[in-house]
């Protein structure tokens, strides 16, 4: 089940910069999806625009989940911070989840313009389907989803 | 530096009847052989088996080894002894890719975490 690293969306660089996305903000979510999504093309810029969303169903909940415990804390060293959150955890619950490939890390909000892709990344090399009764954990990394440093 | 491969059990209808991983150490251009353990959870009888290398996004498929084999059943357990050719090396990639092939996706059957590096990181 090796993960490859979470990817920023081309255009969330530049929103980071003119203040489109907050990292300070609490309102991100985590999403997962199909190996037939198109969630690893890194010029997309809104949730709407991403295809092929893991079916809502048996635990998993369109949207996905809200993260949580999103902070920024010192890195490996002091002048390193970390933008980290909470592990998302999913219980296939009633049947199974299917058809699990890729996560999304999105910026909610009201209107759907401003529903920003922030971050991706591919959860493992082949699409799998979680058994019922079983838990899903996406495991933030000890350096956090990203990292600023001073260079 | 060990590769990931997948070994599915497939019936005609290409149903996943059981599946597998497998790490295995690559020896250079040496054939490796190797036993997979196939725990049966859909009935079903047996057509072909496919090998995908995950890390090369390839697939190969095999039916000649099961040829003779009859329905299976849940909580039946298969051995497959398999060979990893020369033409796998990772020199010669030859097989099909992993996007023109229909797979089914794998069943887990235990909780698990997937931990995800970073940014940066890879």
């Amino acid at each position: 089940m090796a993960a490859q690293a979470w990817k920023l969306y081309n255009k969330a660089i530049k929103k980071i910069g003119n203040g489109s996305i907050s990292l300070a903000a609490t309102v991100f979510r985590l999403a997962l999806f199909t190996s037939a999504s198109n969630f690893a093309t890194l010029t997309l810029s809104t949730y709407a625009s991403l295809t092929s969303e893991v079916t809502e169903a048996n635990g998993y909940s369109s949207s996905g989940k809200a993260l949580t415990g999103e902070v920024w804390t010192v890195g490996a060293s002091a002048g390193q911070y970390k933008f980290d959150s909470d592990d998302p955890i999913w219980t296939a619950t009633g049947g199974n989840i299917a058809n699990i490939k890729g996560a999304v890390i999105w910026l909610s909000a009201a209107s759907a313009g401003g529903r920003h892709v922030v971050l991706t990344a591919s959860l493992t090399s082949s699409q799998f389907t979680l058994a019922s009764g079983n838990t899903l954990t996406i495991q933030m990394a000890s350096a956090g989803i990203l990292t600023a440093a001073r260079g | 530096m060990s590769e990931k491969f997948v070994l599915r059990l497939l019936d005609a209808n290409r149903e996943l009847l059981a599946w597998a991983e497998e790490n295995l150490v690559l020896n250079g251009a040496r054939y490796h052989t190797d036993t997979t353990r196939f725990h049966v959870y859909t009935k079903g009888v047996p057509d072909k088996i496919s090998i995908e290398w995950c890390d090369q996004n390839l697939v190969r498929e095999t039916d000649t080894v099961i040829a003779t084999m009859k329905k299976v059943s849940p909580g039946d357990v298969l051995d497959f002894h398999w060979k990893l050719d020369v033409i796998w090396d990772t020199s010669h990639h030859v097989g099909t890719p992993r996007s023109q092939v229909i797979l089914p996706p794998v069943t887990v059957r235990q909780s698990i975490a997937i931990g995800v590096p970073s940014v940066g990181s890879q």
